[in-house]
């Protein structure tokens, strides 16, 4: 051999460990974020509720005890918001998954009409916060509603059935695109072969199509469940009185100062939540594996019957879906509901700290949230999937791990880890933008970083072989090659993560101060000060923005259609 | 009475436009015939019509001397195997084939006997407690075999049943579907774009182009007699040229040949495409070629040769026309030919294919 050879070798080591140090780094950058900013705060909130705590200092003693636990179970009115958390979330992962099943049936396995359409529409309670179910629906048949006036009607709105209508609306969409991928992923040849067979269209139904969607509908029942057991917002504004584990968190800390139960309860509430993300985590993939590879949707013309039934159900959804978000928009310019119909624009000059600004600084903290979080996890699901390097089980734990965690409860695990002398972080974080747009970024880290998972396993090795036998490093291969074929996915990361920053209420409850107000916690809080004109001009902003950013997000990623190789779709 | 499976005239529009057009056919007891043509034709639509699963928009079905036109495939009771299998993924193997069964009320007793009895016929016995997935895709197709046949029907249509599978694997079950139909005496309906495999499983083939039937018979026939230029070059491979037909040449369009061709008499003075096969087409191996027509003698350069097992493809190039020849691998091995040699080639005068340009 001769030297230069040698020393092309020793050079072409030394890249190759360069490397794979880059990929550990970043790797490493990830896991550290997440241990510190997801972990750390929840084991934090295990900890104190395991600690004694002093209601005349406010402060926890360090002592460990299960005082805090005892004294949670042996106060009936406690209890009770255990019950009623549950009792919400049952009611509401059973209807929500039935309507959405139907929904989603008539999608894929129907001829109506206009399903484009129809789907899009289902999608429309994402760009508000959750709370705006209950506020429409308080404005339509609360004890001054616009219905219960019109029609006289005698029933109650407000608590447990008000809540569970709230939570129906708001979790649809969740529920129904999960159905709608597990329908739309079965061969829809099945039913025809059972028709052929001689089975019964409602045979068929019960026999083939519930079955080999099973997966699908239980993990959309888990997400559901999990959905409804940790909001926040919808109970807040319609419980009136009927308290759920996740305001009862929040009374306790804000309103009384009592962290010892705030944080008892969180850990009471992370049970149930726990349990469903995991039962949702298996039941996803349990549904991915029913996945026909030679599945062909052909759907045969609907009997008129069935077609006109089905367009009914799904016309009166969206119907309902969009005028939810109609009746805010609508209230926002109505003087006094119910009292003076006058339009006016008054509801938009918001008397709040801050003022109209809150919409500016929630825009800016949701583009940088967009920006990070997309980049963060697009980054992750490369590790993850393409690098494989020794620590990537334990990443990827991390990373699904936050989609369990109350946002409430990584809220109050802010709080009480970051306004702490630790870390040094209290001084240039607690109280700043920063925790808010990090703790956005990890609350949501998990579908942006399954999303990039897939897409990473879309895009084939030898892509990115090819690039380095062309001599291009990991660095270049990555920017030249993967990125740009997962601009999709990363355009839907970002729309993703910014729908979710301007929306999201549980998560920064806890964190906003007298320096970050946020739009979605404004309506919140005029809400409950009876602003109720004011609050539906804000929810009114909130779906504006995000509507016109989704829009203009989407007309700049829609030009270059990448089309996947023909050896890829196989 | 027999029961036959009679269309006439059936059409089928999607919007405005035909999808299959005045299909005429007659599917007797106990046959396999098999719709053939590209993707589009509409053979799988007729196939579907035929089923059930599409309405009929023109024309009528018949079966047993009954309009079934009306009939929801349930009432029709013809088993289906599908390209996809579409086997019950959360059913075990003898669940699969029991299915069919318990839709019929088929006596519980004997369920166990039946299902074995189907299981034992496509040789999948030993499977029959586990779940699709953890089959072949060969395994998979028996199965739905298995399952269509179970109830019994006395037709079967089959969908591209084998385009999923591996070459070896179809050859091989194209046989068994061909001697199990044989011995079950079903009529099995049978659609494909593979024309080797049609022409090596069925009584009669049904060649289909753009919705309409082209050619309906037996294999032999449309190989050796296709009725249009769409049949000559859909089914085996074909030299095709233009030109006129005048006393008993035929006058190739841009006059670089002239042919002598055998053709009938009313074709005098028309223009028409004539086609010959790569097989038909004779390798001049120094014989005596004084008795031959000089005309259908023509000289080339080789410019490609492809092995095919059995045979060798050539490609010969004459003047800037390019002609595919097939020899067997034996002769072409004595010529000891290679790219670039001169060959000459005979056309036979009854060798070639009159079609007249419609």
């Amino acid at each position: 051999m001769s030297t230069v050879s040698m020393l092309n070798t020793s050079s072409h080591k030394r890249k190759m460990l360069s490397e794979k140090f880059l990929v550990y780094l970043v790797g490493g950058i990830i896991g550290a974020f997440l241990l510190i900013f997801m972990l750390l705060p929840v084991v934090n909130i295990l900890r104190l509720s395991m600690t004694q705590y002093s209601t005349e200092a406010h402060d926890f003693l360090g002592k460990f005890t299960f005082g805090n636990f005892v004294n949670y179970f042996s106060k009936p009115v406690m209890i009770q918001s255990l019950y009623h958390s549950l009792w919400i979330a049952v009611w509401s992962m059973i209807i929500t998954t039935v309507l959405a099943f139907m929904f989603a049936y008539g999608l894929t396995r129907t001829t109506i009409r206009w399903k484009k359409a129809l789907y899009y529409i289902a999608m429309v309670p994402l760009v508000a916060p959750s709370l705006l179910q209950a506020m429409a629906l308080i404005s339509l048949f609360g004890s001054n509603g616009l219905l219960t006036q019109l029609l006289h009607l005698k029933w109650n709105i407000y608590g447990a059935n008000g809540i569970i209508i709230s939570e129906v609306l708001y979790c649809f969409p969740h529920a129904m695109v999960i159905l709608f991928t597990a329908l739309s992923a079965v061969d829809s040849r099945l039913d025809e072969a059972a028709a052929s067979l001689g089975a019964s269209g409602f045979t068929t139904f019960f026999k083939i199509t519930i079955p080999t969607t099973k997966y699908g509908i239980f993990s959309a029942a888990a997400l559901v469940f999990n959905l409804a057991i940790t909001d926040f917002g919808n109970p807040i504004i319609i419980g009136r009185g009927y308290h759920v584990l996740s305001t009862e968190i929040y009374l306790q800390v804000i309103g009384m100062q009592r962290f010892d139960l705030g944080t008892t309860i969180a850990v009471i509430l992370l049970v149930p939540s726990l349990i469903a993300f995991m039962l949702n985590y298996y039941f996803t993939k349990k549904s991915n594996s029913m996945i026909s590879s030679l599945a062909k949707p052909e759907i045969p013309p609907s009997r008129p019957l069935k077609k006109a039934g089905f367009t009914a159900f799904s016309w009166t959804i969206a119907f309902i879906l969009v005028s939810i978000i109609g009746v805010i928009v609508f209230k926002s310019f109505i003087k006094v509901w119910m009292y003076n119909w006058h339009f006016t624009g008054t509801h938009y000059q918001f008397k709040i700290p801050g003022g109209i600004g809150v919409l500016w600084t929630s825009f800016w903290i949701s583009l940088f949230v967009a920006v990070f979080g997309s980049l963060f996890t697009m980054l992750n699901g490369y590790v993850i999937e393409k690098k494989k390097p020794f620590f990537a089980q334990p990443l990827y734990l991390l990373s699904v791990v936050p989609a369990a965690i109350p946002g409430l409860v990584m809220g109050l695990g802010y709080i009480l880890i970051f306004n702490t002398k630790f870390l040094n972080l209290d001084n240039i974080f607690y109280g700043r933008a920063a925790i808010v747009i990090v703790n956005v970024i990890v609350t949501n880290f998990t579908l942006g970083t399954l999303s990039s998972i897939s897409n990473m396993k879309n895009i084939d090795n030898s892509m990115e072989e090819a690039a380095t036998s062309l001599g291009a490093g990991v660095v270049r291969s990555f920017i030249r090659v993967i990125f740009p074929l997962n601009k999709v996915s990363f355009t839907s990361n970002l729309i993703y993560y910014f729908m979710r920053s301007m929306v999201t209420i549980s998560a920064v409850i806890f964190l906003v101060s007298p320096d970050v107000h946020l739009a979605s916690i404004a309506v919140i809080n005029l809400e409950k000060d009876g602003l109720e004109g004011a609050s539906a001009a804000m929810a009114t902003l909130i779906i504006a923005v995000v509507f016109v950013t989704i829009g203009i997000l989407a007309i700049f990623s829609r030009n270059k259609k990448i089309g996947k190789p023909a050896a890829a779709e196989e | 009475m027999t029961k036959d499976l009679v269309l006439e005239k059936v059409s089928k529009k999607f919007g405005d436009s035909y999808a299959v057009r005045g299909v005429d056919l007659v599917i007797k007891d106990g046959e396999f015939v098999t719709l053939l043509g590209p993707s589009g034709c509409g053979k799988t639509t007729t196939l579907r019509m035929i089923a059930g699963f599409e309405t009929i928009t023109e024309g009528t079905i018949t079966y047993n001397g009954k309009v079934i036109n009306g009939l929801t495939p349930q009432q029709r009771k013809f088993g289906i195997v599908f390209q996809s299998y579409a086997l019950f993924p959360h059913m075990r193997v003898d669940e699969n084939v029991a299915f069919g069964l318990k839709m019929q009320k088929y006596p519980k007793n004997k369920m166990d006997s039946r299902v074995n009895e189907l299981l034992d016929i496509v040789g999948l016995r030993q499977h029959k407690k586990k779940y699709p997935a953890e089959l072949s895709g060969g395994m998979q197709q028996r199965v739905a075999l298995a399952r269509a046949l179970a109830p019994n029907p006395d037709v079967i249509l089959l969908d591209e049943p084998l385009s999923a599978l591996d070459a070896k694997i179809r050859v091989k079950l194209r046989a068994e579907i061909k001697q199990l139909q044989a011995k079950l005496g079903v009529t099995m309906i049978y659609v494909t774009h593979d024309q080797e495999e049609a022409l090596s499983i069925s009584d009669r083939v049904v060649v289909m182009n753009q919705g309409v039937v082209e050619q309906v018979d037996i294999p032999v026939e449309i190989y050796k007699k296709p009725t249009s230029e769409y049949v000559a070059d859909f089914v085996g491979s074909n030299n095709f040229c233009n030109g006129v037909l005048k006393n008993g040449t035929l006058d190739i369009i841009d006059k670089t040949f002239v042919f002598k061709v055998d053709y009938d008499s009313s074709l005098e003075s028309q223009t028409i495409t004539a086609a010959i096969r790569p097989e038909r087409i004779e390798v001049m191996n120094n014989r005596d070629s004084s008795k031959l027509e000089p005309g259908n003698l023509l000289t080339g350069e080789l410019i490609v040769f492809t092995f095919l097992g059995l045979i060798v493809r050539l490609v010969v190039k004459v003047g800037d026309k390019e002609i595919n020849v097939d020899m067997l691998e034996k002769n072409f091995t004595k010529l000891k030919l290679s790219r670039g040699d001169q060959v000459t080639l005979y056309l036979p005068p009854d060798g070639f294919l009159i079609f007249t340009n419609k």
